[in-house]
Parts: structure tokens; sequence; C-alpha cells
């Protein structure tokens, strides 16, 4: 929030929706209504994180992980939006989602508004990042590579029998 | 039951429940017991949907719960899931979920990892999944009982931070607390993640030659590529803390 007040600060018609819940749900509602440019949805809703992939130019995953925290909800599906998306170093994404983000050091706030400042100035930096997507979507519409199908097969390990055809 | 408006997310190996009861040596009637250690969600609301043939609607991807009921479907077994939510599960499924209480923040009452483990003796699994969801101190008493599958869903430390820069005290704790999950994850017996960061730190915990997977997140519906060609329109999902 502190860094896209500092972007807003110099682009003015930056504009950030927000979605998600946590300890701050009421501060940020709040600011939410007070606050050009700010939308603030709390709680998770498959439809509208589908429309607001649709209707954003870059996804920011700005969350310092530590051991508590999963991996970033919606992040495969901006990518394979076409939605570029600027994620810290600590995110824990998988190689070839790293890839094709734009990252900034994990836990530092001025790299964060540097590297926001700068994809929203520099056309052709933003235009490269987006040039790389969309992602190919081929795993995440391949049953095989399911979480109850990779459990099916580590079952089927550990027992010593069969865990293909 | 019909799945006719939910797509199937989970495949099997061919003959796999029959070589898993013959491994097993199961008596007739007896079932194949699963059980998914995970306190997030409401698995008894994905439970309804799920018994009308429906996903989730506050999913567009498949949810674990969802995919739980799918598998043990499949295998003709017998799941376990629980649950801290007060949804009452739809009647007659072969997953039955346990309702597991808040421990008071005062007074008595039973530990939720001692409600758990009431749950897991009682049902004698043949394999338990663990999610992050629930303290992994949990783990070695999992162990005593099945095997148990680690899904390694969070990391155990972030990556990419540069450990130069942390104080000595800070690298103290780390350490701690590596050596903490080192011995909770000490006797698991397969590890599922769903990136390969996530991999790499738990098998660093636990050392190699655990039967491994990379499980991908399976996607109900396509999003579409019609974003605006700007980065000035921002999209933050994620925790809402300081």
């Amino acid at each position: 929030m502190d860094a896209f007040v500092s972007v807003r600060n110099e682009v003015s018609d930056a504009s950030l929706t927000m979605i998600g819940t946590g300890g701050k749900n009421e501060d940020l509602s709040a600011l939410g209504l007070q606050t050009d440019g700010l939308d603030v949805h709390v709680g998770y809703d498959g439809e509208r994180m589908l429309r607001a992939l649709q209707a954003v130019g870059l996804v920011v995953v700005a969350d310092y992980y530590t051991a508590t925290k999963a991996l970033p909800t919606y992040l495969p599906e901006a990518l394979i939006s076409g939605v570029p998306a600027l994620i810290s170093t600590s995110t824990p994404a998988t190689v070839e989602q790293m890839a094709l983000c734009e990252t900034f050091r994990a836990g530092d706030r001025d790299d964060l508004v540097r590297q926001l400042k700068r994809l929203m100035s520099d056309d052709q930096a933003y235009q490269k990042l987006k040039d790389n997507l969309p992602m190919d979507p081929t795993p995440h519409y391949d049953r095989s590579q399911s979480w109850g199908s990779g459990i099916a097969r580590l079952l089927a390990e550990i027992y010593g029998v069969p865990s293909e055809n | 039951m019909t799945h006719t408006e939910l797509p199937e997310f989970v495949e099997i190996a061919d003959g796999l429940p029959e070589a898993l009861r013959a491994k097993l040596q199961l008596a007739t009637g007896e079932k194949l017991r699963l059980c998914y250690l995970s306190l997030a969600n409401d698995v008894a609301r994905v439970q309804h949907f799920w018994a009308q043939g429906k996903g989730d609607p506050r999913s567009q991807k498949a949810t674990y719960a969802g995919m739980f009921f799918e598998l043990v479907d499949k295998l003709g077994a017998q799941g376990l899931l629980m649950s801290l939510f007060d949804t009452e599960p739809p009647k007659d499924q072969a997953v039955k979920i346990a309702k597991i209480e808040r421990q008071p923040e005062v007074g008595g009452g039973k530990s939720i990892v001692d409600q758990v483990m009431e749950h897991v003796e009682e049902f004698q699994p043949h394999l338990v999944v663990i999610s992050p969801s629930i303290s992994a101190e949990i783990i070695p008493q999992i162990v005593q009982i099945c095997p148990a599958v680690y899904y390694a869903h969070s990391l155990f430390w972030p990556d990419g931070r540069d450990a130069k820069g942390a104080s000595i005290k800070s690298r103290l704790r780390e350490l701690v607390r590596k050596r903490q999950n080192r011995r909770n994850l000490a006797g698991i017996s397969g590890i599922l993640a769903p990136s390969d960061i996530a991999l790499q730190q738990t098998l660093g915990l636990v050392g190699r030659g655990l039967p491994v997977e990379i499980s991908r997140n399976q996607f109900i519906l396509t999003p579409e590529n019609i974003s605006p060609q700007s980065a000035k329109s921002l999209l933050y999902i994620g925790e809402f803390e300081a």
C-alpha cells in the first residue's frame, strides 16, 4: 500500500485493485473508500478474480514469503491470461513462472517502488515482459499433473505397486 | 451420483485399487483408508457441491478437497478429512469430515493436535497426507501409525533472501527452526510440492531418496487475454497485512 502511494505521487493515473484477506481487512476497506484509484475487495471469489485479471495491466505479488505463507494465489492464471507480473524474489513460484516475471528484492519496498515506476514509464520494458506471455497453459489442463493424481502415484510408490499405466 | 458438471481432475493407474488391496491384504469388505490433514478450508461446504457434481463457485480451479473426494471415489476407498468450520457435511459420503474444535485460550479443552490424533487413531488410515495448515509437530505421531506424505504448500524459509545480511540472532533462530523441521519431517514417506523451490527446501531437510511429485493447479475456466497494454493498472492479490 505504501509502495502504491509512492508510485501514485508521480504517476497520477495509476490504479490499484486489491483482493485478499487478513488482519487489515477493515483498515484497507476504509482506505479504499477514501482513496482515488484504490479498489479493495475482501475475500476470494473465483469469478471476481478472473474479471480483475481481465482489467489490469500488472499483477503484483508483494508479500514477503516466510515459512507460514503459501504460494501466490492466482499467479498462474495471470501469466496464462497474458498479464505480466512483478513478484518478490522470495515468491515460491515455479522455475518457469519465475522466468516470465519481473522481480524485486524481497522485503525491499524501495526496490518495489523503483520497479513499479520503471514498468509504468518504460513502455518497451513492459512490452518485453508482455511479449513472453501468455504462459503455456498445458500443465494446468492436464489432470495427470494434479494434486490428486500426484497423491495416487505416491501412494502406489510407497506401497510398491505400479504407479503408471 | 453423477459428476457431469465438474470435470475429472484425478488420474489413477489402471488396476491400482486392486493392486493396493492385494498388497495391503485387505479383508473382504474392508476398504483402503486415506486421510488428508488440512484445517485451512471449509471442506464440508466443498463436499456439498461435490456431492451434487459441482465445483466450489469460490474457486475457478480444482480444489484440494474436491480432488480428495474424487481420489477416494476412484480408489473405492474411505476417506477422512477434518474441519474447524461449523458447516454440517452431507450424509452418506465415502469421505467423513470430523469436526475439530478450536482450543480455548484459557481453560482446558483438548488441543487441536490431540483431537486430530484421536480421529486418526480411530480411523487407522493406510496413508495420511499432511498439509502445513496443521502443526508439523504432529508428523512424528502420525508416522507411528501409517506412512505419511507431506504436502509442501509453503516454504520453510524465504527463498532468495540474502543470508549475508541477516543478523546472527536471526540466523541462529533459522538454524533452530531448521532443526525442528528436520526432526518433525524425519519419518515422512513422500513429498508432494506445488513448486520446485518448495520441493528443494523440503528435500534439503529430509534428504534425497523419497518418492516426490510436483503438482500443478488445474483450471476449470480458461482466463482470457484482454488486459490493457499498460502497467499503470495494478492488481494485488494476497494477504491484507501491515
